[in-house]
């Protein structure tokens, strides 16, 4: 175990990174009676095609963690670099191209008044310029069929389908499928299995899994399920604080038990374990 | 018996009516449905269409271009509303209210006066339809067949990749974020777009009744909530093709019950009333509608 090291990691060296957090500092409401420290000068690197899994308490960064990395807030100090490039000044629709998201609520990551088809089609152009041709055609929606067949959910049936008449499990199937339909240097995974039911869950964790793998992707995933952090990601990553106080990978990892975490931290939250 | 036969009377001006505001109907379609923008520039582009197709054709411009010169002028009043809301924040509607206030001034300084009369000047109707440009019929037709043209034509621009990519900006702004759109670029292309429809039907009912005044916008944007909202109550919204049909469809309509609304033999300076009456009533059935919808899904 690492613990108390933030910068120990596994890092490779910053051309090799794909992600590279030095010093991240965000206090909310500054000087208000209700001033937060979110984040306390975190630092982080993920190799190529790593997949991290971020734990941590209420209040702990995580959230802003995420949305510091997607550019949804700006930081009072620090640089995010991504493969290579400094992204720390640039809005979350100039980060695009590289970063995609999955938010915990389905609601948040799709577009309800448009359908399937249309949201396939918009991601499918993520960071690039859209053209003023067709958004849909034959060959498209043979190619979006086959993307959302292996979900079992029966989506590709229903390609002209508007989304808000989606279950909230096949909306986060179909949000997934959007962020890695263009594989993104950076995959970010908000709690996205959090507000399913277990069965559905489970498939679109497995779906993660499996996609993450296939492409390599660079991936850090925050869960309050303890089981999913034990069980996935080569690298269990836990904040508190706004810092990293753990960072385990490898064998450190894999020997890694919920019962463990607990005991070596205490109970992080309620929830977690409810859901552990 | 007499009502009917006022009606018949009406038909062909309350046509006319119906499809030049058919324009407005469509601009006012894309803040309100696709953009998630309530917009009340509408109010001062549609005068500010006419006083700029007025002064343009005052001052020797052909009838088309004064029309496409009304159009692009349209367009910036609905940028700017855009503008004011990305930049300040502000509720859209005051943006609208604070455009189309300003607007009054600025369509008095195109015109140089309060209002203008092209009687003297070749017009849009008497420049395509030569000799017959007093039929009403003909002149319903032309505009009818340009109204069909433009909701081909946004129907096409919708299913676009930058089509589809506006109508994310409108259904959720996190996701377009996300996705890599700009907010800011797509809200002025819708805002925009809107604002050229609105200047378009202010362009050709100045030139349809040879006059434009400063005054002529007042109620508009009510005229053409009215008219989408009919026109949805007829012909849905569940696809995009309704949606974009919807606002033609209920412009016509709509028309047609003021028409009989005036030939029942109220003064058409009741209108106003009626018209607010009826899209709060038009309103409160949606509004009951979408309640036992959402009571059937719980249950």
């Amino acid at each position: 175990m690492s613990e108390e090291a933030p910068s120990r990691g596994r890092s490779t060296g910053t051309g090799d990174s794909a992600l590279v957090v030095e010093g991240l500092r965000k206090t909310f409401h500054r000087g208000a009676p209700t001033e937060r420290v979110a984040l306390d000068g975190l630092s982080l690197r993920l190799g190529r095609g790593e997949f991290a899994v971020v734990i941590g308490g209420n209040g702990a960064g995580k959230s802003t963690f995420l949305n510091a990395l997607a550019g949804e807030i700006a930081l009072d100090d620090g640089r995010i670099r991504l493969a290579g490039q400094d992204v720390t000044a640039l809005p979350t629709h100039r980060r695009a191209r590289q970063i995609a998201r999955v938010f915990q609520d389905p609601m948040v990551g799709t577009a309800a008044a448009m359908t399937i088809e249309e949201n396939l089609s918009v991601a499918e152009r993520r960071g690039v310029a859209n053209r003023l041709v067709a958004g849909l055609n034959g060959d498209r929606r043979r190619r979006y069929r086959a993307l959302l067949e292996p979900f079992g959910l029966g989506l590709e049936t229903q390609l002209t389908q508007k989304v808000d008449l989606l279950s909230g499990g096949q909306r986060q199937a179909l949000s997934l499928v959007m962020a890695i339909m263009k594989a993104p240097d950076l995959l970010l995974l908000d709690e996205h299995c959090a507000a399913l039911d277990p069965r559905t869950a489970a498939i679109v964790m497995a779906a993660t899994v499996r996609a993450v793998r296939d492409h390599g992707l660079t991936t850090l995933m925050v869960t309050h399920n303890m089981r999913h952090a034990i069980e996935h990601g080569d690298r269990l990553l836990m904040l508190s604080a706004g810092r990293l106080v753990l960072d385990s990978a490898g064998e450190d990892k894999r020997a890694l038990t919920v019962e463990a975490l607990v005991e070596r931290f205490g109970v992080v939250d309620d929830r977690m374990l409810l859901v552990g | 018996m007499e009502i009917a036969s006022t009606f018949v009377n009406l038909l062909p001006v309350s046509l006319m009516q119906g499809v030049i505001y058919a324009f407005v109907a469509i601009g006012i379609m894309i803040p309100f449905r696709i953009l998630s923008f309530p917009d009340l520039t509408s109010e001062g582009a549609f005068p500010l269409g006419a006083a700029v197709a007025a002064a343009a054709i005052a001052g020797g411009l052909d009838p088309i271009s004064a029309v496409i010169l009304a159009i692009l002028a349209g367009g910036l009043a609905g940028a700017a509303t855009a503008f004011i809301h990305l930049w300040l924040r502000l509720n859209t509607l005051l943006c609208g209210i604070i455009v189309l206030t300003m607007l009054f001034s600025i369509n008095i300084r195109v015109m140089g006066q309060p209002n203008l009369a092209l009687f003297a000047f070749d017009d849009i109707f008497r420049l395509s339809l030569g000799g017959a440009a007093n039929d009403l019929y003909l002149r319903i037709a032309m505009i009818g067949g340009l109204v069909v043209a433009a909701v081909l034509l946004l129907y096409a621009f919708l299913n676009t990749e930058v089509g589809l990519a506006l109508r994310t900006v409108g259904a959720n702004r996190a996701m377009a974020r996300a996705q890599g759109l700009s907010v800011w670029r797509y809200t002025f292309l819708g805002m925009g777009l809107a604002g050229g429809f609105y200047a378009l039907a202010g362009g050709l009912m100045a030139q349809h009744q040879s006059f434009a005044d400063v005054n002529m916008g007042f109620g508009t944007l009510l005229n053409g909530l009215a008219a989408v909202i009919v026109g949805e109550t007829l012909v849905g919204r569940q696809t995009l093709l309704r949606q974009v049909l919807a606002p033609v469809v209920g412009a016509i309509a709509f028309y047609q019950v003021v028409s009989l609304a005036l030939a029942v033999g109220l003064e058409p300076s009741d209108l106003k009333l009626l018209t607010g009456a009826f899209v709060l009533v038009m309103l409160a059935i949606a509004r009951r509608r979408g309640r036992e919808e959402v009571m059937r899904q719980a249950g």
